[in-house]
């Protein structure tokens, strides 16, 4: 766990440099009291210190030896494949929402989900279960409650 | 197998295809006269907010007295201050079945963000129908009875008038920064992000005045505990009781104005119609009704008139906006 | 007494079959709004406003509320079951009544959800007939000065959740930051935003939650491959076996009181909202909890107090609009947009013009508290019932509906790719002990507490004096020393008069 804290810390400590460069730039006092700079200036200086005090204890633990190991349910990426493809579906509907429209977007991203979940179930039924699913949704929102949904080339 | 799952696939696809069409109807209906098919109307910002209500209003309007006989559904568009649904509706170029509501934001954002945002130029000016009165008001307890004690205060007192705005870049700090400029006062802007927090300014004594849209107050004037100091349009406005920036020796007449635009280029025929439908529509008990409850007043300008307008409107608001530093490059 | 006058006339009002219909209706669509993510009450109202004109103003009216609070009572729901709070304001019941769900006390989670809730409307709504007037007119006297440092109160509060303390720091100050995204309210500056016009708006706050909570969630168990939960298949779904015992109600007492009367208090400042007022609760009552450890392991006071401090608000949100006519919040605009359609301009002088509608309307929000828990109580047992379906059928609907609660924001497809980089953030928040309901404070406070800050510059013309000058500000500064300061220095002096206890002390204090 001390490892991941000082990778962690390190990391906000990039982020605060870069938005503390970028806020000085932006205008750190206006005519009365902070510009536009002011609080993300300040809002960096903090991130940056509070990452050094998460930083140093973990130094500390990692050089006595106390530090406790990574849980079993906390361990990351254990199947990036898995999070590879639940997130990244996500893009792919982005990608596709507008030119597709929405039920065929929302029916791949479904049945994609129906295989990660329970990987061994039968594809067919899988995207069968999105396409129905993704048109009831669609009927749902689109004509009962008001949400306009891109229709995309399905001319429903 | 794999022919057996092509072939569930496509049964699958064949029955979403019949009920997809039989939900559509008979889209395709020969070339007839326009109106044919339904009509998009483009508000630029969320469900509920006022310029939700004028087009929601119109497109009742329109649908109740047969103007239109198609069906018209609203879409909002919010999103980049305007811009998504000014893009979105610009890019539908010679199609009259989307129509957009301009506000007032329709003249500044193009000016404000040239590089996001359309200017008039890429629509066709339908009718300019009502401009919104912007209203100056202060607390009934504050010693400002009129315009020009406001304007003295600034003159004289080297801190100036703190002037509370419903947003930056938006109308009201146009109308007070040209108010500014034509008398020398000193007036320092407090920006708000909505009409009830620029109100609060003023309750809670943090500002001076507040530029608003008289909806946002008259309850409280009714009740004496806010006062309009004067409004911005050329005439008064009905309901009420204050006087307009010419009674009170400022030359000056603006207001949020409401209006309809559609695509460039479309058929002239389609824009015929909807100026005439446009035209039939301000007449109507309807109408009426909208302008008294929102305190707005009638413009009526349509067409070449409208486009004139919106030409006019742009000329004198970019140097303003220039001078207070709002452009993006 | 005037005011009971009032209220048995307003009870004769509303107490028609066409009041009480309308009513039961708004109601109805607000608990099924509250329960879809991406819906907001605020989008419903709009879409109904137009069709109201010509009806009958208090039907018309009581039919809006009703949707209005009823959202609060549905709101609650996807946050047990799922992680997935559709709003700002239901993020801190995922904390505890999440932890229940999954320990199989979903039912008596979301049941105190819908009692608190209950309370909140009942008591509200007296409050803003008692002392509606009085309350607003003092809430006038704050202005930005004393805002900027009731929400840095509330910062501060929700930083001290439990767990790490430095690391929740961390997360609300990325909150603040990730809520200067956008073009600059006061200068027009444009901040962080790489030249896309995407991110000149800023991040919509739907799409964080959604990616930060329930993609997290989600990833997270479809990577350990999770398939059922045991735990929740075990539960009997008899409504009886369901609801909140008498010890549950018991230990919620003191959350649902001070969680009423506190939401109520705090949604009376215009702007402040019910997202505050939820964590300011769960602060609160972890504070005062005889057994703060157990926060966010599926605590009942966890859900009780923050889900009837966010009704209450809803209410207390409606102070300012009726007596003052200034909407408090961007729902509460439109509620006026409305009543101004209708004839009625919202002000002091509703209640001396239009008696009739205004008490008739708080009549029907006594009756639409009543019917909603009516409605909600029994609808337990169906979302438990849902809890059962497969995870494999469920995940997927609920990734379609995350999809349609993501895009129909802004209609703007960027938005769901924004779920999933929040998503991942989460996912990796999650597993490194960093808790991510201080960066939502963070990001829902931050532009307000920005924009405030500036303000009181701005009419102090550059004076920090300010903030101290005011009595309120004054005040405020010294409860937020005595939060901040206070435990310190109560546990320095413990110390001191009785080493003995030193230790035990010591560990309260550092929780």
């Amino acid at each position: 766990m001390a490892k991941r804290d000082i990778t962690a810390g390190f990391l906000f400590i990039l982020l605060g440099l870069f938005v503390g460069s970028m806020s000085l730039k932006l205008g750190y006092m206006s005519e009365y009291g902070p510009g536009p700079g002011f609080m993300p200036f300040w809002l960096a200086v903090i991130l940056i210190g509070c990452s050094i005090a998460i930083i140093i204890p973990a130094f500390k633990s990692l050089r006595q030896g106390t530090s406790e190991p990574v849980a079993k349910d906390l361990l990351l990426f254990t199947n990036p494949f898995a999070v590879f493809v639940a997130l990244g579906s996500l893009f792919l509907v982005a990608l596709l929402l507008e030119s597709a429209g929405f039920v065929i977007a929302a029916a791949i991203a479904i049945t994609l989900y129906t295989r990660l979940v329970k990987p061994d179930y039968h594809w067919i039924r899988s995207a069968a279960f999105g396409l129905v699913s993704s048109i009831i949704i669609y009927g749902l929102f689109n004509y009962v409650l008001g949400v306009n949904l891109p229709r995309g080339v399905l001319p429903l | 197998m794999r022919c057996k799952k092509l072939a569930a696939l496509a049964a699958v696809v064949a029955l979403v295809a019949v009920s997809a069409f039989s939900l559509a109807g008979c889209s395709s209906t020969e070339q007839a006269k326009y109106p044919t098919k339904p009509i998009e109307f483009v508000v630029h910002s969320g469900a509920g907010g006022a310029p939700d209500l004028f087009v929601r209003t119109v497109s009742d309007i329109l649908t109740k007295q047969k103007l239109i006989t198609v069906p018209i559904t609203v879409t909002n568009k919010p999103g980049g201050g305007g811009s998504v649904a000014f893009k979105y509706v610009a890019s539908k170029a010679a199609d009259p079945y989307t129509l957009l509501g301009t506000p007032s934001v329709f003249t500044t954002q193009a000016i404000i963000s040239p590089k996001d945002s359309p200017n008039y130029t890429e629509f066709t000016p339908i009718g300019l129908l009502c401009i919104e009165p912007i209203a100056v008001v202060v607390k009934a307890d504050s010693p400002y009875k009129t315009m020009n004690d406001l304007i003295e205060v600034g003159k004289t007192k080297p801190e100036g008038v703190t002037w509370a705005l419903t947003s930056l870049g938006s109308y009201d700090h146009i109308m007070a920064l040209s108010i500014s400029e034509m008398t020398k006062a000193k007036i320092v802007f407090l920006p708000n992000s909505s009409d009830g927090e620029a109100v609060v300014q003023v309750m809670s004594g943090n500002a001076d005045c507040v530029s608003i849209n008289p909806r946002g107050v008259m309850g409280q004037v009714q009740a004496g505990t806010l006062r309009i100091l004067a409004v911005s349009t050329a005439q008064r406005v009905s309901g009420v009781d204050a006087p307009t920036m010419k009674e009170s020796g400022l030359d000056i007449a603006t207001g949020g104005p409401r209006g309809i635009v559609a695509p460039k280029n479309i058929p002239a025929d389609a824009k015929q119609l909807l100026v005439e439908d446009m035209k039939k529509l301000v007449e109507t008990e309807q109408w009426k009704n909208y302008l008294k409850e929102t305190y707005a007043v009638p413009a009526n300008l349509f067409d070449a008139d409208f486009g004139q307008y919106l030409k006019q409107e742009s000329e004198r608001v970019e140097p303003l906006i220039k001078q207070a530093g709002l452009i993006r490059q | 007494m005037m005011v009971f006058d009032n209220l048995l006339m307003g009870f004769g009002h509303a107490l028609t079959p066409e009041i009480l219909l309308y009513t039961g209706l708004g109601t109805i669509l607000g608990t099924a709004i509250g329960v879809l993510p991406g819906l907001g009450p605020s989008a419903t109202i709009g879409l109904l406003l137009p069709i109201t004109f010509g009806m009958n103003p208090l039907a018309a009216m009581a039919m809006l509320c009703g949707i209005y609070y009823g959202a609060q009572y549905g709101g609650s729901t996807t946050s047990i079951l799922l992680n997935m709070p559709g709003e700002s304001a239901s993020v801190v019941t995922c904390l505890d009544g999440h932890q229940m769900a999954k320990k199989g006390r979903g039912g008596q989670a979301l049941g105190i959800a819908a009692i608190g809730s209950f309370a909140a409307g009942i008591v509200g709504t007296f409050l803003l007939l008692m002392l509606g007037e009085p309350l607003s007119r003092a809430a006038m006297a704050f202005g930005p000065a004393e805002y900027t440092i009731l929400m840095a109160l509330g910062l501060c509060m929700a930083t001290s959740f439990g767990g790490h303390q430095v690391k929740a720091v961390i997360m609300c100050i990325l909150g603040l930051l990730i809520g200067t995204i956008g073009t600059d309210s006061f200068s027009g500056v444009n901040r962080f935003t790489f030249d896309t016009s995407y991110l000149q708006m800023g991040l919509d706050l739907v799409p964080v939650l959604m990616g930060l909570f329930a993609m997290s969630e989600i990833v997270s168990e479809i990577e350990q491959g999770i398939m059922t939960n045991p735990e929740m298949l075990a539960v009997s779904t008899k409504l009886r076996n369901l609801l909140p015992n008498l010890d549950d109600l018991k230990q919620s007492f003191g959350p649902i009181l001070r969680g009423s009367v506190g939401g109520f208090l705090i949604a009376v400042l215009p702007g402040i909202g019910a997202t505050a007022t939820s964590f300011m609760s769960y602060a609160l009552e972890r504070k005062v909890s005889k057994h703060p450890e157990k926060f966010g392991t599926g605590t009942i006071e966890g859900v009780a107090g923050p889900e009837t401090a966010n009704n209450a608000a809803s209410i207390g949100a409606m102070v300012p609009l009726f007596t003052l006519g200034i909407p408090g919040t961007a729902t509460a605009a439109i509620l006026a947009g409305g009543m101004m359609m209708y004839g009625l301009i919202p002000g002091p002088l509703l209640f001396r013009d239009h008696p009739d509608f205004i008490y008739g309307l708080i009549c029907t929000m006594f009756l639409g508290n009543v019917m909603l828990v009516l409605l909600n109580l029994p609808l337990i047992s169906l979302w438990i019932k849902m809890l059962k379906i497969p995870l494999h059928f469920l995940y997927p609907v609920v990734i379609g509906i995350i999809i349609v609660g993501g895009y129909s924001v802004n209609f703007d497809p960027l938005d769901l790719v924004v779920i999933g980089v929040f998503g991942l953030f989460g996912y990796l928040a999650d597993k490194s002990g960093f808790p991510t309901a201080p960066l939502i404070l963070g990001f829902f406070l931050g532009p307000a507490v920005e924009a405030n800050i500036r303000k009181a510059l701005i009419v102090g013309r550059g004076d920090m004096m300010i903030f101290f000058q005011r009595p309120i500000s004054l005040v405020l500064m010294t409860l937020i020393v005595l939060v901040l300061v206070g435990p310190t220095v109560v546990g320095y002096i413990r110390r001191k008069m009785f080493p003995s206890a030193a230790a035990v002390n010591l560990r309260d204090v550092e929780r």
